[in-house]
C-alpha cells in the first residue's frame, strides 16, 4: 500500500541526488539536469499532496511549474551554449570569471 | 490710480537690480552699476509720485489752527494745575473764580478749535492700505502682508530712495576698479530695497523681516573687504550686537502678538488705547523691548559699539548705513510704535537714553582722528537727539530731523569719501590742506557741517531746534527733563566743536603727525581684536592707504555731493515755522506736531544759534588760530580713545565666558561626537568589506549558501515551533 510518506521519501531522495549533483558537477549542463531533478522532486511532492488531500490545485500548480521549467531549460541551455562558444567549454569555473 | 497699484514696484526694482547683478553682474562689468542706478532712479520717480499722491489724499491741517490749539491746550493744562494747587492751599474764591472762568471758556473753545484745525478732510481710502493673505492656514488670519502708505511712509520712501540713489551714483566713481564691483552694487541695491520695503510694510512682522534683511546686507557690506581681518571682525561684531538687540525686539513682538492677536500696524493703533488701558506695565515692557531692538539698530548707548567698527566697510556703505538705511530703521520703528509707547512709561527712558547717547557720542567724536570715525560718532549723537525727540512726544520733530539728517550726513560721509579718495588717508591730521586741491568737496563739506552744527538757515538747524522745542514743552513733567535739556545743549555745543575741528584740521591745515599717532591707535585697536603683527601688516597692505598729494574727485562723485548739499540747505525750510511747518502738518498723525507760535520759538532759535556759534568759536581758537591750547588730561583722552572701555567690558562679560563655555563643548564635539560618528561610519565600511569576500563569483559557493540558508531557516522554524 503506497502512502504519502513513500512519495515524500522518494521526493527527498531525488532532491538530495539533485542537490549533490548541482553542487559537485563541473559541467554546466549536468548542473542544469541536477537542478531539474530537484525541481521534479518538488513536483512529486506537489502532486502527492494534491492526490492525498483531494485538492486539484496542486496538480494545476505542478502543470504550471512544468511549463516554466521547460522555459527555464530553454533559456539555460541557450545561455550555456553561448558560454561554450565564448570559452570553448561550459563549466562552472567559467561562470565564476563573469564577475570580472 | 491709487498709489497701491505701483507702490510695490518701489522696493522691487532695486531688488531686481540685486538679482541681475548677483547672477550676471560680472558679465555686465561697469554696466552693473548703471543698471542699479537706473532701476533705483525709477524707484525714486515712483516715490515722488507716491509722495505727491499721498500729499493730495492726506488731510490738510491748518498750521495757524494747530498753533492756536497747542497754545490753548497748554494754557488749559497750566490753569488746571494752578487751580488744583490753589484749591489745595484753600485760596479765596475771588482768586479762584476768574481762573476757573477762563478755564471754562477755553475748554469750551477747544472742540470748535479742534474741528477747525482740519482744513481738508482725508480723501476716501486714506491712508492707502492693501492686504494679501500670507501664512494663512485653515482659514486663520495668519500674518497678512500689506502696504501702509501714509505720510510717514511716503516721506521716508522718497528720502531713502533719493539718498540711496545719490550714494549709488557716488559709488560708481569711488569703487572704480574694485575687484568685486558688481557684487558691491548688488548688495547696495538689496540694502536699499530692504529699507524701502520696511517703511512701506503695514505688519510689524514684515518690518522685522526686512529689518533682518538689512542686518544681513550691512553684515555683507561692512565686511566687503573680507580679506582684511579688521573688516571680518567688524562685520561679525555689527551682526552680533544688532542680533542681540533684535532678540529684545523679537520678544517684544511676541508679547505684542500675545496681547493683541495681531501685528498689523493699522489694527494695533486702533486697539492700543482700549487694550492697553490699565495695563501700563505691559505697555512699558513692550515699549522697552521694542526700544532695545531700536537701540541696537540705531546705535544707542550702550549698544552703539558696532557702529565705529562698521567704518571698515567702503565709505559709500558707511554713508548708506548712517544716512538712508539701517540706523534710520530704529527711529522709524519707535515712531511707528508710538500708539503703544504712549500707553506706558517707556518714553522717558527713550528720551534719557537718547540724550545721554547724544552727549557721550559727541564727546567721543573729539577723541578720534579718523574722519569716518568722527562722523560715525556724530551719527550716534544725532540719532540720540532723534530718540530724545521721540521720547518727549516730539514725533514730527524726530521724523523731520531723520529726514534732514539723512541728507546732511550722507553729504558729510560722501564728502569724507571724496577726501579719502583724493588724499589716500583717513586720518584728518595726515590730510594736507585739502582746501587747495578739493574746492568742490570743501564747499559741499562746509554746507554739510553747517547743517550738522545747526546754523541758520541750513536744514539741521530747523530740525534740531524742533526737537529741543519739544523737550522744552515737556519740562516739568517730572522726569528730570531740565537736566536733559542742559545735556542736549551741551551735545549741540560739542557737535559744533568736533565738526569744526574736523573741518579745520582736514581742510585748512598742513599735514602733520597725528597727536595720538593714528598708526599707534590703529595697532592698538587691532591688538584689541587679537591680531598678530603679521595680520596687521596684511591689513595695511590690503587697505592701501598711503597719503599722496590730494586731488579733486570726478563728476560722478561730485554730482551727488552737490545734490545732497542742495538738500541739506533747503530741506529745513520745509519744516520751518517761516513757511508754516508744512512738513510737520503733513506727517501730523494724531501726535502733537509741536507748533509753538513763532514768537515762542525765537528764544530757542537764538539760544541754539548762540550755542552752535560758541562751539565753532572755541574750535577755531583751539584748532584754527591756536590761540587757545587745551590739553585734556591723559586719563580722559585714554578713556575716550578706548571708547569708555565698553568693548573690553563686553569682551570680559560676554565673549570670555562664552569662550570658556565653548572650549569643553568643542572638546566634546571633537573627541566624542566626531569620533562616535566616524566610528559608526568606519565600522559599516569594514563590515561591507567583509561581505564582499562572500561575493566571490563562485556559483557553487552561492548554491551552497542558499542551501545552508534554507537549512538554517528550516531549523529556525523547527526550533521556534512555527508550522503550517
Amino acid at each position: 500500500m503506497l502512502t504519502l510518506s513513500h512519495f515524500l521519501a522518494l521526493a527527498a531522495v531525488l532532491f538530495a541526488i539533485g542537490l549533490y549533483g548541482a553542487l559537485t558537477r563541473r559541467n554546466l549542463v549536468a548542473v542544469l539536469i541536477s537542478v531539474d531533478i530537484m525541481l521534479n522532486a518538488v513536483l512529486i511532492n506537489l502532486i502527492a499532496f494534491a492526490r492525498f488531500t483531494d485538492n486539484v490545485q496542486g496538480d494545476l500548480l505542478a502543470l504550471f511549474a512544468v511549463a516554466i521549467i521547460a522555459a527555464k531549460v530553454a533559456i539555460g541551455l541557450s545561455l550555456f551554449l553561448n558560454v561554450f562558444r565564448h570559452n570553448g567549454r561550459a563549466t562552472v569555473e567559467v561562470l565564476s570569471r563573469m564577475k570580472q | 490710480m491709487t498709489p497701491l497699484s505701483y507702490a510695490w514696484l518701489i522696493p522691487l526694482l532695486p531688488a531686481l537690480a540685486f538679482a541681475i547683478n548677483i547672477l550676471c553682474g560680472y558679465r555686465l562689468g561697469k554696466r552693473a552699476a548703471w543698471l542699479s542706478v537706473a532701476l533705483l532712479a525709477l524707484s525714486t520717480l515712483l516715490a515722488v509720485a507716491l509722495l505727491i499722491q499721498v500729499r493730495q489724499a492726506a488731510p490738510v491741517w491748518d498750521n495757524a489752527g494747530l498753533v492756536r490749539m497747542a497754545e490753548v491746550e497748554g494754557r488749559v493744562a497750566a490753569l488746571q494745575g494752578e487751580l488744583t494747587e490753589l484749591r489745595r492751599l484753600g485760596a479765596e474764591a475771588a482768586v479762584i473764580q476768574p481762573l476757573a472762568r477762563e478755564l471754562a471758556t477755553l475748554e469750551a473753545e477747544l472742540p470748535t478749535l479742534a474741528a477747525a484745525v482740519l482744513e481738508r478732510e482725508a480723501a476716501p481710502g486714506f491712508p492707502f492700505v492693501s492686504e494679501l493673505a500670507w501664512l494663512s492656514i485653515g482659514g486663520q488670519e495668519g500674518i497678512p502682508f500689506g502696504l501702509l502708505l501714509d505720510p510717514l511712509a511716503a516721506l521716508l520712501v522718497l528720502m531713502v530712495a533719493l539718498v540711496s540713489l545719490l550714494i549709488h551714483l557716488f559709488s560708481i566713481g569711488y569703487m572704480e576698479g574694485e575687484a568685486r564691483f558688481p557684487t558691491f552694487f548688488a548688495y547696495l541695491s538689496l540694502f536699499s530695497a530692504a529699507m524701502l520695503a520696511m517703511v512701506m510694510s503695514r505688519n510689524l512682522f514684515h518690518i522685522l523681516l526686512f529689518w533682518e534683511l538689512m542686518g544681513v546686507m550691512s553684515y555683507l557690506l561692512i565686511g566687503f573687504y573680507y580679506r582684511k581681518i579688521a573688516a571680518q571682525q567688524a562685520m561679525k561684531k555689527a551682526f552680533l550686537v544688532t542680533k542681540l538687540a533684535d532678540l529684545g525686539l523679537l520678544i517684544g513682538l511676541f508679547w505684542l502678538y500675545r496681547h493683541f492677536g495681531t501685528l498689523d500696524l493699522v489694527r494695533l493703533s486702533e486697539l492700543a488705547p482700549s487694550l492697553l488701558a490699565g495695563a501700563s506695565g505691559v505697555a512699558t515692557a513692550i515699549g522697552l523691548l521694542l526700544f532695545v531692538g531700536a537701540m541696537g539698530k540705531s546705535a544707542q548707548f550702550p549698544l552703539h559699539v558696532w557702529l565705529l567698527d562698521a567704518m571698515e566697510g567702503p565709505t559709500p556703505v558707511s554713508a548708506m548705513i548712517h544716512a538712508a538705511t539701517m540706523v534710520a530703521a530704529g527711529v522709524y520703528l519707535i515712531a511707528r510704535a508710538t500708539p503703544i509707547l504712549v500707553m506706558g512709561e517707556a518714553l522717558p527712558v527713550i528720551a534719557w537714553v537718547g540724550g545721554l547717547t547724544a552727549l557721550l557720542a559727541a564727546l567721543l567724536a573729539l577723541a578720534f582722528t579718523d574722519v569716518k570715525k568722527i562722523l560715525a560718532w556724530s551719527t550716534a549723537s544725532q540719532l540720540g537727539l532723534m530718540f530724545l525727540g521721540l521720547g518727549v512726544f516730539g514725533w514730527a520733530a524726530a521724523v523731520f530731523h531723520l529726514v534732514t539728517h539723512a541728507f546732511f550726513k550722507a553729504l558729510l560721509f560722501l564728502g569724507s569719501g571724496s577726501m579719502i579718495h583724493g588724499s589716500g588717508t583717513q586720518d584728518i591730521f595726515e590730510m594736507d590742506r585739502l582746501k587747495r586741491a578739493m574746492p568742490a568737496t570743501r564747499a559741499t563739506f562746509i554746507i554739510g557741517a553747517l547743517s550738522l552744527i545747526g546754523v541758520v538757515p541750513f536744514a539741521g538747524f530747523w530740525s534740531k531746534d524742533k526737537i529741543l522745542l519739544a523737550l522744552k514743552d515737556a519740562l516739568g513733567t517730572g522726569y528730570g527733563y531740565e537736566l536733559l535739556l542742559v545735556l542736549a545743549y551741551l551735545a549741540v555745543f560739542l557737535t559744533a566743536l568736533y565738526t569744526t575741528r574736523l573741518y579745520l584740521i582736514a581742510f585748512e591745515q598742513p599735514s602733520r603727525p597725528s597727536p595720538w599717532r593714528a598708526a599707534a591707535w590703529h595697532q592698538g585697536a587691532l591688538a584689541e581684536l587679537n591680531m598678530s603683527a603679521k595680520e596687521v601688516e596684511h591689513d595695511k597692505r590690503l587697505s592701501h592707504s598711503h597719503p599722496h598729494p590730494p586731488h579733486e574727485s570726478g563728476w560722478q562723485m561730485l554730482t551727488p555731493l552737490w545734490l545732497l548739499a542742495v538738500g541739506a540747505t533747503v530741506l529745513g525750510l520745509l519744516g520751518s515755522p517761516l513757511l508754516g511747518n508744512p512738513l510737520q502738518t503733513f506727517v501730523y498723525y494724531g501726535a502733537k506736531p509741536y507748533l509753538a507760535p513763532l514768537s515762542k520759538q525765537w528764544l530757542g532759535f537764538v539760544l541754539g544759534t548762540a550755542v552752535a556759534l560758541a562751539g565753532i568759536t572755541v574750535a577755531w581758537l583751539l584748532y584754527g588760530s591756536q590761540q587757545l591750547s587745551l590739553r585734556a588730561p591723559e586719563p580722559l583722552t585714554r578713556l575716550l580713545q578706548k571708547r569708555l572701555y565698553l568693548d573690553q567690558l563686553y569682551y570680559r562679560l560676554l565673549a570670555d565666558p562664552a569662550t570658556r563655555l565653548a572650549q569643553p563643548l568643542a572638546w566634546f564635539d571633537l573627541k566624542v561626537l566626531e569620533r562616535g560618528v566616524k566610528g559608526v561610519a568606519n565600522s559599516i565600511s569594514l563590515l561591507a568589506r567583509l561581505l564582499t569576500l562572500w561575493q566571490s563569483g563562485y556559483v557553487r559557493l552561492y548554491a551552497l549558501s542558499i542551501l545552508l540558508g534554507t537549512v538554517a531557516l528550516v531549523l529556525l522554524l523547527a526550533i521556534l515551533g512555527v508550522n503550517a
